[in-house]
């Protein structure tokens, strides 16, 4: 589905109107697809002030899980408009100016903007669709001895699977939503999620492995998640090159494992560091597809100790400078892209441009989030975007600090960053 | 220019590949790597350099010569070459390497809908041409690391055009007798090309392994290619070649490049082939190489398939994109075998006795540095 429409307020009905009916037919519910209309609503008057008259495009992209509505815009628009925190004010002149995405991405799961190859700018809201709670089994799980693993479960093993993890592993050892069933059904639906089960003779559930592939160059995987998480070495490291395996002769560069617990060496998991989220800690590792070359590498001098350490334990080859502040004016100005999970209170900021108003910014978002109840946040840098180093004094200073590094996960490594607390 | 149309241009099969990136030069590598040496493991390249008739024309080949093209299809050694094989001058093609030779006949044979087949597990480029050509390349996984014939033949169909046979496979080494490809050609029938690719052939030792060119006559839908990269040690110069029956090669022939191959080439190759001398002294070089690196993972208790070609396989018990990062730190560059869906693999090209026994230190050194418990061992790379 897609409608194009020039950037005028007396067209917005039918935008709203566009969004609603499209999210609908996406199944989202009412609540959900309202929701939707009303991010639409801010965003499309943000686009009408910042570029008025322009020709745009709205489409609606069914995830099956999400609807992702994707606004395509010919130029720039004032980018400032997209950092969540701009507040709207529908009351005065100058407030509409200013018009921000406030309650945009606060009906919202995930925002974020990008421009793209050949020109213009991609804005996208992606609203979840919810789910009924899961049903918990309390049947006991046994181990299985000799598994047989396939990639493409059939539905009811992958419903099966889904309440192993609801009934055997707490909230905080996935940092994604895979219960209840229905969900993970349609996440795989999506193809941007695959799953490799492991069952026995008679199709008993051992365990699995979840992967996702989104855009960029990683691939972020979620397990394993086993029946009988105390014996199966084996079973983990199958799990694991079968994984490696399916992406080996792709264009990835690297799988990033969320593990309940560590896998063990032979699976090729390297460890990269251990997220805090609510109620516990993920075992983060990572595993290089691709041949490293080598590459630059800008650091802030505050995560140089950090950055080095991990370069040299990951025996990574990087020609390493350390970026200062010098006043330049970098991007111009700082928008983050966020995505947030509020079932577990989780929020990522992902800095798309910084600028000299970067500490303004990454405090307006810490306090809006703050307000909103978000314990678990977390930032990246890039190492191949010089700019990204004039954020990390700010994040520092705000209570972050350096966890985990993801060789090439995005230009070229990402730092991740968690806040522990508040300013320092 | 606006190039805003792009994207529009380009069919969606080139779109969804991702260009392959060969690694940098030497130089580059050791600065970033911060080694002193490099010794390049990971091509199967041949370390004596190439035979003493081809090295002693380059070294004497005059330069005035380049300003001239070369022979368009490569005809005095094209001569050479039928005569040496036994088949006549038209039923052999060269290429810019053969890699060239591969896009040379899956654009004689394939278009849109059609497919090839392949193994799952084996040398990539065939899958690679298939792909961005829009061409679907079905592939059977190996059984027991080698070619299955139940599995390839369960996936040809009457699209199916051609069907690649990596003999003795690239990166496994393992390759299939003369009986069991004579069953296979048989069961397979007449209505699909058979692509024997013989790239290591010459380093085979073996009295049942088969010279598919003495097989054309009863199977004239069999391709072979073969290459001057690998035993001839010529790879800097792209040079290999295919047989098949005039039949074939007159088909082939309307999308092979000319003058693909440059004179330096062609000359060289010329003076390469045939020497029986330098193949004994490559296969015993080899066989050293083999012996050396099978005794070292018996020691290190490391599963290693070694074969008649000039690599070797060998499994770790962590990443192998790791150890190819740490073997690069002490100046050895192997292949990482995730690339060829065999995680936690590498393949070691052989290479002259000093270069092979400093890569089994090497490899010694990082196995206790990644398996020893002490963290002052893995911090220090040695076994305490
Ligand atoms: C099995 C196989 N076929 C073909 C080639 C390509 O050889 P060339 O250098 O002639 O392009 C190689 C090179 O690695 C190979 O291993």
């Amino acid at each position: 589905m897609k409608l194009s429409v020039e950037l005028v307020p007396e067209r917005m009905p039918v935008v709203v109107g566009f969004a609603e009916t499209a999210a609908k037919a996406a199944g989202l519910d009412a609540s959900a697809a309202a929701m939707l209309a009303l991010s639409t609503e801010e965003l499309f008057l943000a686009l009408c002030n910042s570029i008025p008259g322009a020709a745009i495009t709205v489409r609606l992209h069914d995830r099956r899980y999400a609807a992702d509505l994707l606004f395509q815009v010919p130029q720039p628009p004032d980018l400032r408009i997209f950092n969540i925190t701009s507040r709207p004010d529908h009351d005065t002149e100058e407030g509409l100016a200013e018009m921000g995405l406030f309650l945009a991405s606060r009906a919202c799961d995930q925002f974020s903007i990008r421009q793209m190859a050949l020109g213009g700018w991609e804005i996208m809201l992606r609203k979840e669709r919810s789910y009924p709670a899961p049903v918990q089994q309390s049947q006991p799980y046994l181990a299985v001895q000799t598994w047989q693993l396939t990639t493409t479960p059939a539905p009811d093993a992958v419903k099966q699977f889904s309440t192993l993890i609801a009934d055997c592993y707490a909230a905080c050892q996935f940092p994604e939503e895979f219960t209840p069933p229905g969900r993970l059904l349609d996440k795989l639906a999506s193809n941007e999620y695959g799953l490799i089960l492991a069952q026995g003779q008679q199709g008993e559930l051992a365990g699995g492995l979840i992967w996702h592939a989104g855009e960029g160059r990683i691939v972020e995987c979620f397990g394993p998640y086993l029946a009988a998480p105390a014996e199966p070495e084996q079973l983990s490291i199958a799990l694991c090159e079968k994984l490696t395996e399916q992406f080996g002769r792709s264009s990835r560069q690297g799988l990033v494992l969320y593990a309940p617990q560590q896998p063990p060496a032979a699976a090729g998991f390297e460890a990269a560091g251990s997220l805090a989220i609510p109620g516990g800690t993920i075992w983060t590792g990572y595993r290089m597809l691709a041949e490293e070359f080598g590459a630059d590498a800008a650091v802030a001098a505050e995560l140089m100790p950090f950055y080095t350490d991990w370069c040299s334990s990951m025996a990574l080859a990087r020609n390493i400078r350390s970026y200062h502040d010098d006043g330049e004016t970098g991007n111009g100005l700082t928008l983050f892209a966020t995505r947030l999970n509020r079932q577990i209170g989780m929020a990522r900021l992902t800095p798309l441009l910084v600028g000299r108003d970067a500490e303004a910014v990454l405090e307006e978002h810490l306090h809006l989030l703050d307000q909103e109840q978000f314990s678990a946040i977390y930032c990246t840098v890039d190492t191949g975007r010089p700019f990204d180093a004039l954020l990390a004094p700010h994040l520092l200073h705000n209570g972050f600090s350096p966890l985990m590094l993801i060789p090439w996960g995005g230009t070229g490594d990402l730092i991740l960053l968690q806040r522990n607390g508040g300013k320092r | 220019m606006n190039l805003c149309n792009l994207e529009a241009l380009v069919p969606q099969y080139v779109r969804q590949f991702e260009a392959y990136i060969p690694s940098p030069p030497d130089d580059e590598l050791q600065q970033m790597f911060g080694c002193s040496r490099l010794v390049r493991m990971n091509n199967n390249e041949n370390p004596l350099g190439p035979p003493p008739a081809a090295a002693a024309f380059l070294k004497t080949f005059d330069p005035a010569l380049v300003s001239r093209y070369p022979s368009g299809d490569c005809r005095p050694l094209r001569a050479k070459l039928a005569d040496y094989l036994g088949v006549t001058p038209p039923q052999v093609i060269l290429g810019n390497g053969a890699n060239e030779v591969i896009a040379f006949v899956i654009k004689a044979f394939c278009q849109q809908g059609d497919n090839i087949v392949t193994a799952d597990r084996t040398f990539a480029v065939y899958e690679w041409i298939a792909r961005f050509s829009g061409i679907d390349a079905r592939l059977a996984p190996l059984d027991d690391f080698g070619f299955d014939e139940e599995g390839l033949l369960a996936r040809v169909d009457s699209r199916t055009k051609l069907v690649f046979i990596c003999n003795p496979n690239n990166p496994t080494g393992t390759w299939w007798s003369r009986d069991r490809l004579i069953r296979f050609m048989e069961r397979l029938g007449p209505d699909h090309i058979v692509v024997l690719d013989e790239a290591y052939a010459e380093f085979m030792d073996q009295p049942d392994y088969p010279d598919g060119i003495s097989l054309l006559s009863r199977f004239p839908n069999l391709i072979i290619f073969r290459t001057f990269s690998k035993m001839y040690a010529l790879a800097g110069l792209r040079i290999g070649y295919l047989v098949g029956t005039e039949q074939v090669t007159d088909i082939v022939r309307k999308t092979a490049i000319v003058y693909s191959v440059n004179t330096l080439a062609q000359s060289a190759a010329l003076a390469a082939l045939g020497d029986q001398t330098f193949i004994t002294a490559t296969r015993s070089l080899v066989q050293e190489g083999q012996q050396m690196l099978a005794a070292q993972c018996a020691e290190l208790k490391l599963p290693i398939l070694t074969s008649d070609c000039n690599f070797a396989m060998i499994k770790l018990p962590f990443s192998d994109t790791l150890a190819y990062r740490l073997l690069m730190q002490q100046g050895y560059m192997v292949r990482t075998m995730t690339g060829f869906r065999f995680p936690g693999w590498i393949r070691v090209s052989m290479s002259n006795c000093d270069a092979m026994q400093g890569f089994c230190t090497a490899l010694s050194r990082l196995v206790h540095s990644r398996t020893d418990q002490s963290p002052l061992a893995r911090a220090y790379g040695v076994s305490l």
